[in-house]
């Protein structure tokens, strides 16, 4: 009964290496993904710590499946899916997460700062403000760094669809911006 | 392309890296400048999406992670606790046919002995102790075997009343105080499978066996002691209850 026992021993050793280079991977992931990991989120959630939640929940899920993932190049995809997902059965869960954008802070748009930071400001608050199926390519393009492809392979679109959200996306963003330059403007002559 | 895709394909990507868009947009000053003008657009919107990053994010991530994670190293524990059980386990089933047969030869055991026995091993106890027990409190440990002391006049003091252990479930123990040493009192229920005997002595110890109504009433005294006379005064000073 003993040797049967013994027999796997060495085993384990071999199962913590690999563990252990399942540890190194996992860590370089984390390191090189979580801030953008993190803009996605709160981009989709416009709240700090629910977003950090669910880049939390997001690696703990990534490091169970961690195997599944073959192409190290295509973890930021693969990363940004599993948050997606999250981020959706946090809607299941709860409906009262969700964040009424007319209830956040708005930037007080008469006081005087740097015009860089008040455009950054102004323009944060239109994303926002942006509907989630204009918002969400916009962001897989600019935080992501994603092509029209890629984009709609992870939002499950076709391309033709994804080309013209991004180009609405940023059509109305550039609009209400023009918009608001010309209310300040009259504004301030 | 005619401008209007131009500027369509800018406001889509305005980092298009398709060979049509990218000549289109050398072809004309205007859409050179139209196309810098979104760049530069693109560029504040990047800046605007950047937000901070919690400090320390990912060593946090990293700490949670490993806080979470199980320990893979333990190694072989779970074996020897497994051994452990197995071990246990067929210990348990096999004294369940060792122990059979002999609880089934030798018939009741007496309740001479089991009541010797027990004032023997708590006498280092009980000899000493002194709860000082009021009639309440022993009337409490009284009332499930259907007795009660109507006062504690005959019976004297009480140094300890409780519920005990023999083979066949509780009952009640009192100890009293008598001539020479204490006096051991046992209420056993009517249902325990002990053998009966109304007189019993032995190791120094003397008692007797009274039946009740609802119990037994077992009384043992040291070898000194009226046992009679002691016997009847308990009696007397318990009623029955129900």
């Amino acid at each position: 009964m003993i040797s049967l026992f013994k027999r796997k021993i060495p085993k384990p050793d071999a199962v913590s290496k690999g563990i252990r280079v399942k540890q190194k991977r996992y860590e370089a992931l984390v390191y090189a993904l979580h801030a953008d990991l993190f803009r996605y989120a709160f981009w989709l959630c416009h709240d700090r710590q629910v977003a950090e939640d669910l880049v939390q929940e997001t690696f703990l899920r990534a490091w169970k499946a961690l195997d599944s993932l073959k192409d190290e190049k295509a973890a930021k995809a693969w990363l940004i899916t599993i948050l997606r997902r999250e981020n959706a059965r946090r809607f299941e869960r709860k409906q009262f997460d969700l964040v009424d954008l007319d209830n956040q802070q708005v930037p007080d748009k008469h006081s005087p700062g740097p015009e860089q930071d008040m455009e950054s400001e102004l323009l944060r608050r239109h994303i926002g403000e942006l509907a989630i199926e204009y918002r969400e390519p916009l962001l897989l393009q600019v935080i992501g760094g994603f092509s029209g492809e890629e984009i709609a392979d992870i939002l499950n679109l076709n391309k033709n669809t994804v080309m013209t959200r991004l180009f609405r996306a940023r059509n109305q963003l550039k609009e209400a911006l023009d918009h608001d330059k010309t209310i300040r403007g009259r504004n301030n002559g | 392309m005619d401008e209007l895709e131009f500027r369509r394909r800018v406001y889509t990507d305005p980092n298009d890296k398709h060979p049509d868009f990218l000549s289109a947009s050398t072809d004309h000053a205007a859409n050179r400048q139209f196309l810098n003008e979104m760049k530069d657009f693109n560029h504040k919107l990047e800046q605007a999406m950047n937000v901070p990053v919690p400090k320390g994010f990912p060593d946090t991530l990293m700490l949670r992670h490993l806080l979470g994670e199980p320990k893979y190293r333990e190694g072989p524990g779970w074996r020897y606790l497994a051994i452990a059980a197995s071990v246990a386990f067929v210990l348990g089933f096999a004294t369940r046919f060792i122990h059979l047969p002999a609880e089934a030869s030798p018939g009741l055991p007496s309740i001479a002995q089991v009541a010797l026995q027990h004032v023997q091993t708590e006498m280092p106890f009980t000899r000493y102790v002194d709860e000082q027990v009021t009639l309440i409190a022993a009337n409490a440990k009284l009332a499930p075997y259907g007795a009660r002391l109507s006062d504690m006049s005959r019976v004297g003091k009480i140094y300890y009343a409780n519920h005990c252990m023999f083979p066949g479930g509780t009952v009640a123990h009192l100890v009293i105080a008598g001539e020479y040493e204490r006096i051991n009192i046992f209420l056993v229920p009517m249902d325990q499978p002990l053998k009966m005997e109304s007189q019993f002595a032995g190791q120094g110890l003397q008692g007797e066996v009274v039946p009740m109504q609802n119990y037994r009433l077992v009384i043992v005294t040291d070898m000194q002691e009226n046992l009679k006379q002691v016997t009847d005064t308990v009696k007397t000073s318990l009623e029955h209850i129900i």
